[in-house]
């Protein structure tokens, strides 16, 4: 699957930071038609969005293209999705996903229009955001409703108003529902990827608030601000003495495939399958990072 | 689309940098375009055309335009356009 360590959120209505969102290296940009948008622009933001991806001098790096449509219960949603499916888009962000039948009316309308406009059934992606508690309660069907599902993830700041609570800085407001996301993703197979953090000067609480979401297993987060991806890159990137461990791992592990030994140990460590498998995510991570060539 | 669907005054953009105010208005005898900006002298050409292009597509042969631009991309332009043509229309958002 695809990295995704940071996804940079782009005002749709915007011209000039959706033409430039391309230069700051975000794995994923999401230009956005839902909260950054008022009502009253939600047609202009969709046809600014829609041109945009036809727009082919528009250069996006290598970040994977995505949008955050309107929910399909609101009067905004369909259209969003009429106008923006199109060869460039790679995925679609689902707000306020609060049940598989949700993530299937949308995979089968995306079917149809695809079916319709002649592109490849299946290559766009799917992304649920979970914000609501009766999302969270429901996150394991939601990862599970589709073949085009490659994340869950979780919408902060809405939540934590429908759960009643306030962010604090510790995260203890979000803690049991980030678990439960984080269970929900992995046992249907796909990422788990983290809100944004809303104050953009604190960069510090951000990569605090990031160091501990990969640590308990999140896969990435979001960012409201450019300035935020490469705070968001470092947290994810692990540091000299996790990838020398991780080489060690993958080291033994070949050399006991060499020598036909079924078990492989590091020292007196035996090597397990969970261990392996830490090692080889945390070579990902360093790889994308640039510390390590491709072909490691 | 027939042009008659033109009812009112239509309007999409904003006075940001890299877009455009497009105000549409019904009109008669084919489209006319005003283009008011700083890069009007070398690019006021290309919006017209590309506005002139965009109403054309949407089946809209009578209409008078005015833009107010700043250094949009041909992209922003057919976008603002065409939102400016369908609330013109009266579409819902």
């Amino acid at each position: 699957m695809r990295l995704r360590r940071s996804r940079l959120y782009v005002p749709g209505n915007n011209p000039s930071m959706l033409v430039n969102a391309g230069v700051y290296g975000a794995d994923v940009l999401t230009f956005d038609l839902e909260d950054s948008v008022s009502p009253g622009e939600k047609l202009a933001a969709r046809l600014l969005v829609g041109e945009l991806l036809k727009e082919k001098t528009v250069d996006f790096g290598r970040s994977e293209v995505t949008v955050r449509i309107n929910p399909l219960s609101t009067p905004y949603g369909k259209k969003d999705l009429l106008e923006i499916v199109c060869e460039r888009l790679e995925g679609i962000y689902l707000p306020k996903t609060e049940s598989e039948e949700d993530v299937i009316k949308l995979d089968e309308l995306l079917t149809r229009l695809e079916e319709e406009k002649g592109l490849e059934v299946g290559r766009i992606k799917l992304f649920a955001i979970i914000e609501t508690a009766k999302g969270v309660l429901n996150a394991y069907q939601i990862a599970s409703a589709s073949k085009r599902l490659e994340a869950i993830t979780i919408g902060g700041e809405d939540l934590t108003a429908d759960l009643g609570g306030e962010r604090t800085p510790d995260g203890m407001t979000l803690f049991t529902a980030r678990q439960m996301i984080l269970l929900a993703a992995r046992a249907a197979g796909v990422q788990a990827l983290d809100t944004v953090y809303s104050d953009i000067k604190d960069s510090d609480g951000l990569y605090q608030e990031a160091v501990t979401v990969r640590k308990m297993g999140y896969d990435g987060k979001a960012a409201i601000h450019p300035s935020q991806i490469e705070v968001i890159h470092r947290a994810f990137t692990p540091t000299e003495e996790e990838i020398e461990y991780a080489r060690r791992v993958i080291e033994a592990l070949e050399t006991a495939k060499k020598e036909g030994s079924g078990v492989a140990a590091l020292g007196s460590k035996m090597i397990d399958r969970p261990i392996v498998k830490r090692a080889e995510r945390i070579l990902e991570r360093a790889k994308a990072a640039g510390l390590l060539s491709r072909e490691e | 689309m027939p042009d008659e669907k033109l009812v009112k005054e239509g309007v999409a953009g904003t006075d940001k940098k890299m877009d455009l105010i497009v105000t549409i208005f019904p009109g008669k005898g084919g489209i006319e375009v005003e283009v008011e900006g700083k890069d009007v002298e070398f690019f006021g050409e290309d919006i017209k055309r590309v506005t002139a292009e965009t109403l054309k597509e949407m089946g809209i042969e009578n209409a008078k335009v005015k833009i107010v631009e700043r250094s949009p991309l041909d992209f922003t332009i057919r976008a603002r356009v065409r939102a400016a043509a369908l609330r013109a229309m009266g579409v819902e958002e």
